[in-house]
């Protein structure tokens, strides 16, 4: 890891100790907590990975993942992630301007329609994080010469608000044929696909599973250090002991993938198969992670007023969102099967190859 | 060993299928969401059970109950299941207290506490964990202390289900000073001035349990239960009833594999290898467990369960965790649900699993389960 990303990291892991204590993070819960975002979003947290011409912080890809995955050992209750790596992302690219506040991004379900100078934006843009409150949405929208980037008020559709497992929000946001104004839309860069979001995303995803999993490991290794049964501490039972050496290994296993994809970004390649093999890893390890976790606490670790639930809630969410690992699997799959029997020992091997070819049905 | 239903269940399946489709449609539904008021709704729904003469019905005919066998016994939780029967609310008072006091109690207390039970009058909860005590249950530090003719209970007991509502309370205390063998069992009176019940808020956003403060409590000599300092036998009888209705009881695998086959025809992944596969898995697990099941209420007849109940719940466990999660899976963002939000239609796999989740702590964890099996099954050392 660069010394940069280390300043990085130990810089936001002291404001999160200090801002997003348990309290902060269950007081969110079907609130926005404007104060933690603040904070954040004056350190540059939020925009981290955005060009500094744009106003961002000109960080790495894979640095601003490393952020959100730490985020998320704390269960930061803030689209992080989304306001940069995909809102942002989606603007700075198209050459639009990226707004101060929380910001969301959509990608599927939404049209545009181009009529002599007007632009007008039709359609579902389903489970937004944070929807309700985005200054903007970045939506990535099908027009009839390509692929569009609007940037868009969530007032100007109908917000449905909704949340996930985690009491998180996520809101979908109707369009009724919404005009765009004139220095808010731009076509899409070429770089910039829907089955790129899709990486994004799922990456995004596996970092912060990473993440949580990491922090309700250290829980459960401090609750079964602490909880005495029998006279002992019930780390001393061996039955606790070889759970608590399980989780480790899941642990262990969905940083390792991530940081494999990490790595790759890093390198400067798309790691379509590495996001994919993370997506997939770190889904696994979240609902085992999440079974041991509980077990460990038995049921004190089920009640509102304990925090694990505010870890182990959103493992369980994120392991669907952007792509379940039954989906990330039949990608890699298709992928594998494209590229040949030959293909495979390197495929998996070596890490410093470079990116595989598309599978024509990778991208669906 | 016969794996079907015998000639005697398939006809007493057959009359309470009848039974209940005439009986359910009377009551007002919908069922209310609130226990106060599920407290009514249910009584109403005991009272048409009774009359029909299916309270108690594990319980002997002596008091009332029908003698049935644990087979006819998981025959009426199957149809009560499958027909979407109301909350058991006292499923405590009629599954755990009243077989113990039937098993252990005098003459005067079945004369005093099986009939209101049985009707459905008083509703019963379980003070046996405490913060402290929880696997190591002998290690629970709720005190009893001489009182003239009885005993002052002062300590705190936690995860005790529907305390708002109860009117008694079977309860542990310390007697005594030595593990197990200072614990008595006592039949607590719940409504009376030093008893404090604070919800519990779960992750599923429900309070289903709650914390009991007890502060000098008065139980008078004639609850005790067996005798002073014989606690913990009785407790171990107790618990093996909780274990036979975890493993047999309103779980019920072979409905929730009949409605995952369902979402996989309705989600047109059925021709997927994989989720054939799984689906296979899945179903040849809930057979070997209904098997298994059959092979234990065959064992046991009309017995006191024993250790061997820690295997159904062992092995229904992962099953039912397994299931929820597959159902999700193939459910995709739809299946899960907010928290607060309906956890039926297609929320039910989330409670689902939520349940599972809590089913591997209830009633004695997981490894606590293996431990029974090692020590009392297996006869393995200590």
């Amino acid at each position: 890891m660069s010394d940069h990303r280390h300043l990085l990291l130990d810089t936001v892991g002291r404001m999160l100790s200090e801002c997003c204590g348990p309290d902060v993070v269950g007081a969110a819960e079907g609130s926005w907590p404007a104060d933690l975002w603040r904070v954040v979003e004056a350190a540059g947290l939020p925009l981290a990975a955005v060009d500094e011409a744009a106003g961002g912080g000109g960080a790495t890809v894979a640095d601003a993942l490393t952020v959100a995955r730490l985020a998320a050992s704390y269960a930061a209750p803030l689209p992080l992630g989304e306001t940069g790596l995909l809102a942002g992302h989606l603007l700075t690219t198209a050459g639009l301007a990226v707004p101060s506040g929380p910001l969301a991004a959509a990608w599927t379900g939404v049209e545009v329609r181009l009529d002599g100078g007007r632009c007008v934006l039709s359609g579902r843009a389903d489970r937004l994080p944070w929807g309700r409150v985005a200054s903007r949405i970045a939506v990535l929208a099908e027009g009839a010469d390509g692929l569009h980037v609007c940037s868009v008020e969530p007032s100007a559709g109908t917000v449905e608000v909704g949340s996930n497992v985690a009491g998180e929000p996520r809101d979908s946001v109707v369009f009724h044929g919404v005009e765009i104004a004139a220095g808010d839309h731009a076509r899409a860069a070429a770089e910039v696909t829907r089955a790129a979001l899709d990486g994004r995303g799922a990456l995004l995803r596996a970092a912060q599973i990473a993440g949580a999993i990491t922090a309700a490991t250290r829980l459960t290794v401090i609750y079964a250090g602490e909880r005495q049964q029998f006279g002992r501490p019930i780390a001393k039972f061996q039955a606790v002991g070889q759970q608590l050496a399980l989780l480790a290994a899941e642990e262990a296993a969905a940083n390792a993938a991530v940081e494999l994809a990490l790595a790759a970004l890093d390198a400067g390649r798309d790691g379509v198969d590495e996001i994919a093999a993370a997506k997939v890893r770190a889904g696994e390890a979240a609902g085992s992670a999440a079974e041991i976790a509980h077990q460990v606490h038995g049921a004190i670790g089920f009640t509102r007023e304990h925090r694990l639930h505010h870890l182990t809630r959103r493992l369980w969410a994120w392991r669907d969102e952007y792509g379940s690992e039954a989906i990330w699997a039949r990608r890699l799959g298709e992928r594998a099967l494209t590229a040949g029997g030959n293909a495979t020992w390197t495929m998996i091997t070596d890490t410093s190859r470079s990116a595989a070819p598309v599978a024509s049905g990778a991208t669906t | 060993m016969f794996f079907g239903d015998t000639e005697e269940e398939a006809q007493f399946r057959a009359e309470v299928r009848t039974w209940l489709e005439a009986t359910l449609p009377t009551l007002p539904w919908p069922e209310p969401a609130g226990l106060e008021d599920r407290l009514v709704f249910f009584r109403q729904w005991q009272s048409l059970v009774h009359e029909a003469g299916y309270a108690g019905l594990s319980w002997p005919a002596e008091y009332g109950g029908r003698g049935a066998s644990l087979g006819l016994q998981a025959v009426f939780a199957e149809e009560l299941d499958r027909a979407g029967a109301p909350d058991r609310v006292n499923g405590i008072g009629e599954g755990f207290a009243g077989m113990t006091i039937i098993e252990h109690g005098t003459d005067a207390h079945k004369s005093r506490f099986l009939a209101p039970i049985l009707r459905g009058e008083e509703i019963w909860c379980q003070l046996f964990s405490e913060p402290g005590a929880g696997s190591d249950l002998a290690g629970l530090q709720c005190r009893a202390e001489r009182d003239g003719d009885g005993y002052r209970i002062t300590g705190q007991k936690v995860w005790t289900s529907r305390g708002q509502i109860a009117d008694w309370a079977i309860l542990l205390a310390r007697t005594s000073g030595k593990r197990h063998d200072g614990i008595t069992y006592f039949l607590f009176p719940m409504k009376q001035e030093g008893v404090t019940i604070r919800p519990l808020t779960q992750i599923t956003g429900d309070a289903e349990f709650n914390e009991v403060f007890l502060e000098n409590a008065f139980v008078p000599d004639e609850c005790i239960l067996g005798r002073v300092g014989d606690g913990w036998r009785l407790a171990k009888a107790t618990l093996g009833y909780e274990r036979v209705v975890i493993a047999t009881g309103r779980m019920n695998i072979q409905k929730w594999l009949g409605e995952l086959m369902e979402l996989v025809r309705e989600s047109g992944q059925g021709e997927d290898p994989a989720v054939r596969a799984r689906v296979a898995d899945l179903w040849g697990r809930a057979l070997v467990h209904r098997l298994n099941g059959a092979r234990a209420l065959t064992q046991l007849g009309t017995g006191a369960p024993g250790p061997e109940s820690s295997v159904g719940k062992l092995f229904m466990t992962p099953l039912a965790s397994d299931i929820a999660d597959f159902a999700l899976e193939l459910g995709g963002l739809d299946a899960r649900v907010a928290p607060g939000a309906e956890m039926q239609g297609d929320g039910r796999w989330q409670r689902m699993s939520y349940m599972a989740r809590g089913m591997a702590i209830a009633g004695g964890t997981t490894q606590i389960q293996k431990n029974i099996v090692a020590e009392r099954v297996l006869g393995l050392p200590r």
